[in-house]
């Protein structure tokens, strides 16, 4: 069923570790190349690459109601229709648009989750995205997100690990401010210390002595910056090369998708990594087909396509957690676009411990009597898919610290 | 000039070799400019701390020409859209250009806390740039009403074509709207989010809104200019915030929400609490923002009254009590690094790329928050610093060019051993910690002696601009 299981997998050695090996070639000779950080094996914990679309995407422009006679009404000149979908389950169909994905929903290392959202019903981006990240549903801000409080709460799954949460990201986010062990890089090529050859141990050792006696925050997260910038030497994030057949789309995102890869494979502790997908606020023009918000998804979905075949056989210790902090109204405004609404969509991929191939949440319908003030009702809490993903991949020792306040309800999306 | 500075930081370290007593006139230097430096420590002292305020209060009367002549080689700075687009430039790539004297300006106006001020203003009312319209707007909407009444800031920006097009209300017409300039302008740019609005209120501000828009005609010379178009607005009635507008109001209905808004308690607190983070850090003290309210809902909005009352000594004697620091976002870094060792800015393509380097390039702040301005966010991203910090301190012919060779003349005369505290002196003294001056100290002293000034240079500078202390103010 795992069709993918047999790409080769290439091992993200660089020309450092083949010298270090003491080869010089040949793709035999690197496969078989140690790695200086390589995970104890027998650890049950997945990596979890956390892809935020920020600005509230439009889930029903991916797994479309195409049968809904509603949803048609509500969008006449926006509404995707059979002629542009593959049938999913004869209401739902996955647009042209996210083509690239369906051979992964069909091998079922894909599941969605519809009608997914925040219990709050804040249609603000910022507030939306924060009661998500704190995992704050209701009540006043937390001070930590829930990847920090998880990685806080959690012993680290290696004991190599320096940082242990990573957003490729221009900030970093919510969800992992709180944790002396997270940091932030625009991109991880990007992570070194310049200056001559010669002198970088000595200039290493006073910036780890400062970075010692700074008090918290800053002090232990630089310290993390550093260990970690020392963990990737020699971890090739430009030229890595990828497998046959596999081509991660141009621009940012592709190549975060790249370097989170090559992260993973890297194998150096890291057990959250954050991508970023900006611009889903597509309140105007938004060509959910041709336009700007198909061409988005385009390449969400040939982007995660290459990650997952870039995986090869990694893609069994890794899950990909895809959510954004709203979805949008049904009904299209006046500018060919969608307001804020409620609730969207979730993807959750993976290797085998995902149970894809499904669509999950119960649906609301889209009805006058059913829709949220204009939008999708939200369904599914998606701390459901959060808790159960910490739970179940990421072996979190306090859920009820990490999620305060919930119940867990889980759907089942991965053993 | 520089060297005026430089021999007047080095005297200083003769004198009290790294070693300083914080004051509000030091903490004044740090977080009313872009970057402190032994000028501007010295120019605080010699009017002190109120008499320097009141000289940055009033932008006008100061003298900036030296960065004027500057500017004077970019033509199409203030430009109109038509002529500019006439002219046969490449708009995109002045677009590039303007955000790279970004820098410029941070550096070297003489009008520091107007420039620091509008730091604050381009976060609060974010446009970002892959339009032409911004740099347009620049000077004749976000620069001339910095530092006077809210309000009209408020209704210039609202109405701009920047960010109607930013928030897509050229798009919002009767019986077609689009609610995303109306949920900002309450959410972003006065009430808050936890402000007294409803959904409601968005949706029926947003009828508010629909018809203003901007000259869509390319040809002719109005082209760009903001426009109320009758035949787009919804003329029905309305109720909105509390207001009854019986529909026959027209553009005189936003005017008078934005009237409304501008002065509103919600509005004043909240954009009082972040100007006051802004400038004094987290964790204001709360006497100091409730006085800047009372100033702010006295004076109607004068952003000089209102940061008058957060910036005076006696606001700042509450700040230095508590010893807070506020961690410097990337662009505030690198304008202190520039201005601490009187290096030149770079040329706006270079200056873009180094800013871009560090992780804040003006004006590429996607959604319509502003860059963020919290410790947090940015203290997990020092490594890009680091790098920077390196290049910076060892040209070996990058863009940016060198001037480490007039940091060198300085320096090469006195022993490694007072090198740090030089340093710390002409980076106007203070803010490098004791403990990081210590460390930055044993490593420059324990260098080879046969170790190259030059090179020797290049490691203690850039340690210096990477110490965990350098990244705070």
């Amino acid at each position: 069923m795992k069709q993918h299981g047999s790409l080769p997998r290439v091992p993200a050695l660089t020309r450092r570790d083949a010298l270090r090996a003491g080869v010089l070639g040949g793709a035999v000779a690197l496969a078989s190349g140690a790695r200086a950080f390589a995970r104890p094996r027998g650890s049950a914990r997945d990596t979890l690459v956390l892809v935020f679309l920020r600005g509230g995407a439009d889930g029903l422009s991916v797994v479309v109601p195409y049968q809904d006679a509603h949803y048609h009404a509500l969008r006449p000149n926006l509404g995707i229709g059979a002629a542009d979908v593959t049938d999913l389950d004869g209401y739902f169909g996955l647009c042209r648009t996210a083509s690239a994905m369906r051979p992964l929903y069909d091998a079922g290392r894909l599941a969605f989750v519809q009608a997914v959202g925040s219990l709050n019903p804040s249609r603000s981006h910022f507030e939306a995205m924060r009661r998500i990240e704190q995992a704050a549903v209701f009540g006043g801000s937390l001070e930590d997100g829930w990847m920090a409080r998880h990685l806080n709460l959690t012993s680290p799954a290696s004991s190599a690990a320096t940082a242990r949460g990573v957003a490729i990201d221009t900030t970093l986010p919510d969800a992992m401010k709180g944790s002396p062990t997270t940091m932030a890089v625009q991109a991880l090529h990007q992570l070194r210390l310049g200056g001559p050859a010669a002198t970088v141990p000595g200039r290493s050792d006073v910036l780890r002595t400062m970075l010692a006696q700074t008090p918290p925050p800053d002090g232990p997260r630089g310290e993390t910056s550093l260990r970690f910038l020392e963990a990737l030497d020699g971890v090739d994030f430009v030229g890595r090369p990828v497998p046959p057949g596999v081509t991660y789309p141009s621009g940012k995102f592709g190549s975060a998708l790249f370097e989170a890869a090559t992260l993973i494979q890297a194998d150096v502790g890291v057990e959250a990594i954050e991508v970023d997908y900006g611009g889903w606020d597509h309140h105007g023009f938004s060509g959910p087909l041709d336009g700007n918000l198909g061409g988005k998804v385009r390449t969400l979905s040939e982007g995660l396509a290459a990650l997952m075949a870039d995986l090869g056989a990694a893609a069994d210790r890794t899950t990909v957690l895809v959510m954004s902090e709203f979805g949008r109204r049904v009904d299209e405004n006046g500018s060919s676009g969608f307001d804020h609404g409620r609730g969207g969509l979730a993807m959750v991929l993976g290797g085998a411990h995902v149970r894809g191939g499904q669509i999950f949440g119960s649906w609301p319908g889209l009805a006058p009597h059913q829709l949220d003030d204009d939008a999708l009702a939200v369904t599914t809490d998606l701390r459901h898919v959060i808790g159960e993903i910490l739970e179940r991949r990421m072996g979190t020792a306090d859920l009820g610290a990490v999620l305060p306040g919930y119940s867990p309800n889980y759907l089942g999306i991965v053993s | 000039m520089r060297n005026h500075v430089h021999r007047r930081a080095l005297t200083l370290a003769a004198q009290a070799p790294g070693t300083r007593r914080p004051s509000t006139a030091a903490l004044l230097a740090t977080r009313a400019t872009c970057g402190e430096s032994a000028a501007v420590v010295g120019e605080i002292e010699q009017l002190g701390h109120d008499g320097w305020l009141g000289q940055q209060l009033d932008p006008a009367g100061i003298d900036d020409s030296a960065l004027e002549l500057k500017l004077a080689a970019y033509p199409w700075l203030g430009m109109k859209l038509h002529p500019l687009m006439t002219s046969g430039q490449d708009v995109l790539d002045l677009g590039e250009q303007f955000k790279g004297l970004r820098l410029l300006r941070a550096v070297e106006s003489k009008r520091q806390l107007l420039e620091r001020l509008l730091l604050f203003w381009e976060d609060h009312f974010n446009v970002s740039i892959g339009r032409v319209h911004r740099f347009v707007d620049d000077a004749t909407v976000w620069r001339p009403f910095a530092m006077g009444r809210f309000g009209d800031l408020l209704r210039a920006v609202s109405t701009s074509t920047s960010m109607v097009t930013y928030l897509g209300n050229q798009m919002n017409h009767v019986g077609a709207v689009n609610e995303n300039l109306a949920r900002e302008i309450l959410e972003l740019h006065t009430l808050g989010v936890t402000g007294p609005y409803t959904e409601d209120d968005v949706r029926e501000f947003t009828r508010v809104l629909t018809g203003w828009n901007y000259v869509q005609n390319g040809n002719s010379p109005a082209f760009g200019d903001p426009v109320f178009r009758p035949s787009l607005h919804d003329w029905t009635p309305k109720t909105v915030l509390g207001f009854q507008f019986d529909g026959t109001g027209g553009e005189q209905e936003l005017l008078t929400i934005l009237d409304h808004l501008a002065n509103h308690p919600s509005t004043i607190r909240f954009v009082v609490g972040k100007l006051a983070r802004f400038f004094l850090g987290p964790h204001p003290p709360a006497q100091v923002t409730a006085r800047a309210e009372a100033a702010w809902a006295a004076s109607g909005g004068e952003m000089r009254v209102v940061l008058q009352a957060l910036l005076s000594r006696s606001s700042f004697e509450q700040v230095l009590h508590r010893g807070a620091t506020r961690f410097r976002r990337p662009f505030e870094w690198l304008s202190w690094t520039l201005r601490a060792t009187g290096q030149p800015v770079p040329a706006p393509h270079d200056a873009l790329d180094l800013l871009r380097s560090v992780g804040q390039a003006p004006f590429e702040w996607g959604p319509p928050n502003g860059f963020p301005d919290d410790r947090d966010s940015w203290n997990g991203l020092v490594a890009s610093r680091w790098a920077v910090a390196a290049s910076f301190a060892r040209p070996n012919g990058a863009p940016w060019g060198h001037s480490a060779p007039d940091l060198l003349t300085l320096l090469q005369g006195r022993p490694r051993a007072q090198w740090v505290a030089s340093l710390s002196e002409l980076s106007g003294g203070g803010h490098v910690s004791a403990s990081d001056r210590l460390h930055l100290y044993r490593y420059v002293t324990s260098l080879p002696a046969t170790m190259d000034d030059r090179d020797a240079l290049g490691e203690i500078l850039e340690l210096f601009l990477s110490c965990p202390s350098a990244q705070t103010h």
